[in-house]
């Protein structure tokens, strides 16, 4: 830009504007006489930074004193009470600020994405070298242009498949900890924990609180959701508004809310509103419910029907151990009743009233499931145990297999010089047989075939 | 038996489901004294462990004051550096 120097008021650029600075004129007239004199040399001095923004200033202040522009608005922001926003077409954009005093007057309030017309002047900013709209008026280019931007959002978010059936999860069969994020103040808020109370859904409540409702609302909902997502110990997080006009509930339209709901790893539900309103964050949530309250409502009958789900197992699990007792017993009695028992029969009767009996109080124990009867099951375990073969052995009886692990039960199943397996009560040993005693019949035929 | 592989406490979803498999296996009631005894062993653990979860849950109330400062300062300098 170094082609720039002072040509004096109003000539139209020269050839300097593209080209290099003109050369000092020689005293003598140029050769296009017409023209208006060229400036004196000693006018070229360059402007200071300051006057030629001052004198932008003043241009734009002559021809745009006061100007209607079109355009969408994007990036609406709240600071102190000024609403800072941009508008945007296809080839330019505009800063424009509605100030805090006026904003009384101004009543339409515009979203991000929205058609307007806003009327003010434009100013420049001498400090940063920039211009801005300072609006006084603003309204929507047509009706229901509110309704546009949703269903120009909605469409989006749709094709990008964030409102898929097949990206919806279920929520956990137990939900023992939610985030909630709603007004601190709200009238959601009350109504969630109050229903979570009076449906004894014994549910930790974590609440991010957020504004609902005004400017920059919908960055803090999409940040709480973030926040609260990010820790890891909730089951499900809800967004929640009490009832409101449509503007009134647009945070819960906003972009950034749903990919916060959409990039959430726990489930969410979306409460907003009654039950006509419906927002983009019912779309994107995992579960939607029409209020708050049914927000409430949903968790309450979730965790209702996990516990009639355990306890219902609990009832079955003691039918069965009732039932696996009462086959057991018969059995040992079966078992009690054989010959080669009958020496022990008394005894194995009292240990199978033992084990009934405890079989019995731990299945009767299970439907309060207090530590003991886990270990009064245990003890029952025990006693079966004894009861095993291996009780027998401990008698003092030996098991002896041979060295394809059969039992032997016969003295003909082995020869000198096999190798058997014994097995005690406690341990065993191997051995090799040294000798063979046959029964007495046949004894001795035997013995000549095994040597 | 209340931890999953991944080191996390299991859930109390997935205890149920587990105590749901072990009751309809000691239901058909066709396996050996020892393998029941091993289920019901395993079946109070997940039992014990629901109940554990259900009565360790409680209702209560924590608002999250300081994150929802930090939030709003961030916003704030977000604000200003437009």
């Amino acid at each position: 830009m170094s082609g720039i120097s002072e040509r004096g008021s109003g000539g139209p650029g020269q050839a300097s504007l593209f080209g290099k600075p003109a050369p000092p004129r020689p005293p003598v007239a140029p050769a296009g006489a017409a023209r208006p004199p060229e400036p004196a040399p000693a006018r070229s001095t360059p402007l200071t930074v300051g006057e030629l923004t001052e004198r932008i200033a003043r241009q734009i202040a002559m021809s745009f004193g006061y100007v209607a522009v079109m355009g969408e608005v994007s990036q609406p922001t709240d600071k102190k009470g000024n609403l800072y926003f941009r508008l945007l077409d296809d080839r330019a954009r505009l800063d424009a600020v509605i100030w805090a005093d006026r904003r009384a007057y101004v009543r339409f309030t515009p979203k991000e994405g929205m058609r307007v017309v806003a009327t003010g002047a434009i100013r420049v900013w001498e400090k940063t070298g920039t211009y801005s709209l300072r609006v006084d008026r603003i309204e929507p280019v047509g009706e229901g242009e509110l309704q546009r931007v949703f269903e120009a959002l909605k469409s989006k978010l749709r094709a990008e498949g964030l409102f898929d059936e097949s990206r919806k999860r279920p929520l956990p069969v137990w939900i023992s900890a939610i985030g909630l994020v709603t007004s601190e103040t709200g009238a959601a808020r009350h109504d969630i924990e109050t229903t979570l109370a009076s449906g004894d859904a014994r549910v930790r409540v974590v609440l991010h609180p957020a504004r609902v409702q005004g400017e920059g609302a919908g960055a803090e909902i999409a940040r709480a959701v973030r926040v609260l997502s990010a820790r890891g110990d909730l089951d499900a997080i809800v967004v929640a508004r009490g009832g409101g006009s449509a503007e009134e509930l647009w945070a819960f339209n906003e972009e950034e809310v749903a990919r916060a709901l959409a990039a959430s790893p726990v489930p969410t539900i979306s409460a907003v509103g009654h039950e006509t309103d419906v927002t983009l964050s019912d779309f994107v949530a995992d579960h939607r419910a029409a209020t708050p309250t049914a927000a409430a409502t949903l968790i309450v009958s979730r965790n209702r029907g996990a516990r009639d789900r355990y306890a219902a197992l609990c009832q079955r699990l003691v039918v069965a151990v009732d039932a696996r007792r009462r086959r057991w017993r018969d059995r040992v009695a079966a078992v009690s009743a054989h010959r080669v028992l009958e020496r022990e029969r008394g005894r194995i009767q009292r240990m199978s009233g033992r084990l009934s009996d405890s079989l019995g109080r731990a299945g009767r124990g299970l439907r309060g499931l207090a530590a003991t009867r886990a270990a009064r099951l245990r003890s029952a375990a025990a006693q079966l145990e004894a009861l095993s073969p291996l009780a027998v052995l401990s008698r003092g009886y030996a098991l002896a297999r041979d060295e394809r692990g059969r039992i032997l039960r016969d003295v003909r199943g082995v020869a000198v010089d096999d190798v058997v397996s014994v097995r005690l009560g406690s341990g065993g040993f191997a051995a090799r047989v040294t000798d063979v005693r046959l029964p007495a019949d046949g004894d001795a035929d035997r013995q000549e075939r095994s040597r | 038996m209340t931890d999953n592989p991944s080191g996390k406490p299991e859930t109390f979803e997935a205890s149920l489901s587990r105590l749901e498999q072990i009751v309809a296996q000691l239901e058909r009631g066709d396996l050996a004294l020892e393998e029941s005894l091993q289920l019901y062993e395993e079946a109070i653990a997940k039992a014990r462990h629901c109940q554990g979860r259900l009565a360790e849950a409680e209702s209560r109330i924590e608002v999250l004051t300081q994150e929802a400062h930090k939030v709003i300062e961030k916003a704030a300098g977000e604000n200003g550096r437009r």
